[in-house]
């Protein structure tokens, strides 16, 4: 923590910031959740966009659009940016709200597994449906 | 690292319970709980994908439930808790950017947010429901989805109101059984046993 008060004059402001706050490491958990919020935008638009296409939908009608090569790609960046900014999200609100810190670590650990798992096993699903 | 580890009991300052949040502390707690909720939609959004495509009937059986009149206005809440929280979210990137860090102008996006998003649902609405074409996409099976008025209901089902139950009493020859469903209608005279 003395360093960054001993050699200043050759270091960033953003250097000399990094590593400051309570968390330590804030600036790429903030940036992440930047870029999904606006990932988010044209992806969830697809989403609601499906969901009222596909409402009076068969099963076979299900099958046909979820083949084609924009709903894979949507759907597999849908699956991976909101379940990373949930995440992130979700972390936050565990460190904020969880004052005890026993197992607070294990929690957000188990729930970024589970996103983690839940995610791998949509992305096979989509590529199940899909192909 | 800290000397000092023996926590002192020091009295704590009534907040939460005695202050009445202002518009941008509201705006941000409602923020991160339709975050929240929002979250745990996306879980039953994707395991409802996942069930769908490792057990195509499970497609039908949700789609059974998925047309019942109250999903509609449910998903509707959902759209705008999406809209919302993305609305929310943009303005979270612009004060990461420097812009709109002050009271005003956060009370200005955030009204900006909500009358967005109440206008991105009504317009979904409008779409979905199918207003302006004058066709109603639910008309093809109206006793499961499309039944909003008391009105509707008696021409989809002609036995509205439910008839009187059936009187577990068997007629017996020569004598006149009265249901016991009307026996309220009828005045009890005195000495009559």
């Amino acid at each position: 923590m003395t360093s960054a008060k001993s050699d200043s004059s050759i270091l960033s402001d953003m250097k000399k910031a990094k590593g400051l706050g309570s968390a330590h490491h804030g600036a790429m958990h903030k940036m992440l959740h930047d870029i999904t919020t606006l990932l988010n935008i044209p992806l969830v638009g697809w989403v609601i966009y499906s969901i009222y296409s596909l409402r009076d939908a068969s099963y076979g009608d299900f099958v046909t659009y979820m083949s084609s090569p924009i709903s894979i790609v949507m759907a597999i960046l849908f699956v991976v940016v909101t379940l990373k900014h949930f995440a992130l999200e979700l972390q936050v609100v565990f460190e904020d709200y969880i004052s005890c810190k026993c197992f607070r670590m294990i929690k957000i650990l188990g729930m970024k597994l589970f996103f983690f798992v839940l995610g791998v096993t949509a992305i096979i699903s989509i590529l199940k449906v899909a192909l | 690292m800290s000397e000092q580890t023996t926590a002192i009991e020091r009295p704590l300052s009534p907040h939460l319970q005695v202050y009445r949040l202002p518009y941008n502390a509201l705006m941000s707690i409602s923020g991160r709980m339709v975050g929240i909720g929002l979250a745990l939609s996306l879980i039953v959004l994707l395991g409802w994908f996942i069930a769908v495509v490792w057990n195509p009937e499970f497609f039908e059986q949700s789609m059974v439930f998925l047309k019942a009149p109250w999903v509609k206005y449910f998903m509707m809440l959902w759209a705008f808790a999406v809209f919302f929280y993305i609305g929310n979210g943009v303005r979270h990137v612009l004060w990461s950017m420097g812009i709109g860090v002050n009271e005003k102008a956060g009370i200005r996006s955030g009204n900006l947010v909500l009358i967005l998003s109440a206008l991105l649902t009504f317009l979904l609405w409008q779409i979905s429901c199918g207003c302006w074409s004058g066709s109603n996409h639910y008309e093809a099976a109206p006793m499961t989805s499309e039944v909003e008025s008391q009105q509707d209901w008696e021409q989809v089902n002609p036995q509205w109101p439910e008839p009187p139950e059936q009187s577990q009493l068997q007629p017996v020859d020569g004598v006149e059984i009265i249901d016991p469903v009307y026996l309220q209608d009828i005045e009890v005279i005195e000495g009559v046993e």
